[in-house]
C-alpha cells in the first residue's frame, strides 16, 4: 500500500492547521500508526510549516510552499518545502539553560529539537534556493506506540 | 479549532481558559489577551490549558512570553490543566523546569 498526496499552500499561517488535519487523516488509515504517534506527526508537520512560512514572510517570498506525504505499510514521510534563502543548521544557536533569567527571552529555537526527538528521521537540506524538511514516523515502532 | 479564550477572576488571580489550537495563528491571540491584562494591573494570569486541541513551539513561545511579562510586572503566571500530551511537550523542550504546573485548577 502506497498512498501519496501533494498540497500546496498560500504562505498563511491560517493553513497550517488544515495541512495538519489532512496528513493527520492520511496517517489514520494506516492501523500501525497509533494516536500518540499521529499527534507526533502533526506536532512535527507543524513546526517544519511554522518554520517553512516564517522564512519566507521574512525573505518576502510569496511562491506557495509545498508539502509531498507519502504513506506505506511501514511509515508515513512529509516533505515540507520553501521558497526562501535557506540557512545554515549548524549556526542555529543554542538555547540558555533552564535556570538562566536569560532563557525567557528566548520564545523561539524550541522547533528543532521538537523535530529531532519527535520524529524518527529527519533529514534538513537547505540552499539559497530554498529548505526541504524531510520528516519520516515508523509505522509500529518504538518511540511513543 | 482557532484558538478561544475564555475569562474570569477570582480574588487576584486572573483565570484565562485556552480552547483551541495554540499554534502560529492561535500564539498572537494569547500574547495580546496577556498584554491587555497587565496593562490593567492584573499581574497574576492561571492559563487553564485543559481545552487545548494542540500546541506547538510557537503556542509555547507566546507562553514564554506572557511569564517573561508578568514576572517584569512582579506578577506571575500558573499553568493548569495539562494533559500527557501537553505534559510531553513541556518535558521534552525543558520548560516544565521554568514554569509553575498544577494538575488542577484549584489553588489550594
Amino acid at each position: 500500500m502506497t498512498q501519496e498526496i501533494e498540497l500546496n499552500i498560500p504562505v498563511r499561517v491560517d493553513y497550517v492547521q488544515l495541512v495538519r488535519a489532512v496528513v493527520g487523516s492520511l496517517a489514520a488509515t494506516n492501523p500501525g500508526l497509533s494516536a500518540a504517534r499521529i499527534s507526533d506527526l502533526r506536532l512535527v508537520v507543524s513546526e517544519a510549516l511554522t518554520n517553512a512560512i516564517r522564512a519566507q514572510e521574512k525573505n518576502s517570498v510569496a511562491e506557495r510552499l509545498t508539502i509531498l506525504c507519502k504513506l506505506t505499510d511501514s511509515a508515513i514521510e512529509v516533505k515540507v518545502m520553501d521558497k526562501a534563502k535557506g540557512f545554515e543548521i549548524d549556526m542555529v544557536p543554542d538555547l540558555p539553560p533552564t535556570e538562566s533569567p536569560e532563557r525567557l527571552e528566548h520564545e523561539r529555537g524550541l522547533g528543532l529539537t521538537i523535530m529531532r526527538e519527535m520524529s524518527d528521521g529527519l533529514e534538513i537540506e537547505s540552499s539559497s534556493e530554498g529548505t526541504v524538511v524531510h520528516m519520516t514516523i515508523n509505522s509500529q515502532s518504538g518511540k511513543n506506540s | 479549532m482557532n484558538l478561544e479564550i475564555h475569562r474570569s477572576e477570582t480574588g487576584k488571580n486572573v483565570f484565562l481558559d485556552l480552547i483551541g489550537d495554540l499554534d502560529m495563528a492561535g500564539a498572537p491571540v494569547l500574547r495580546q489577551s496577556v498584554v491587555q491584562e497587565v496593562s490593567k494591573g492584573n499581574n497574576f494570569l492561571v492559563l487553564d490549558l485543559s481545552g487545548l486541541t494542540f500546541i506547538d513551539s510557537a503556542g509555547l513561545g507566546a507562553i514564554i512570553g506572557g511569564l517573561r511579562r508578568v514576572r517584569s510586572h512582579e506578577g506571575d503566571l500558573l499553568l493548569v490543566g495539562l494533559n500527557d500530551e501537553l505534559q510531553k511537550v513541556f518535558e521534552l523542550c525543558e520548560l516544565d523546569q521554568i514554569f509553575n504546573m498544577k494538575l488542577r485548577r484549584e489553588l489550594n
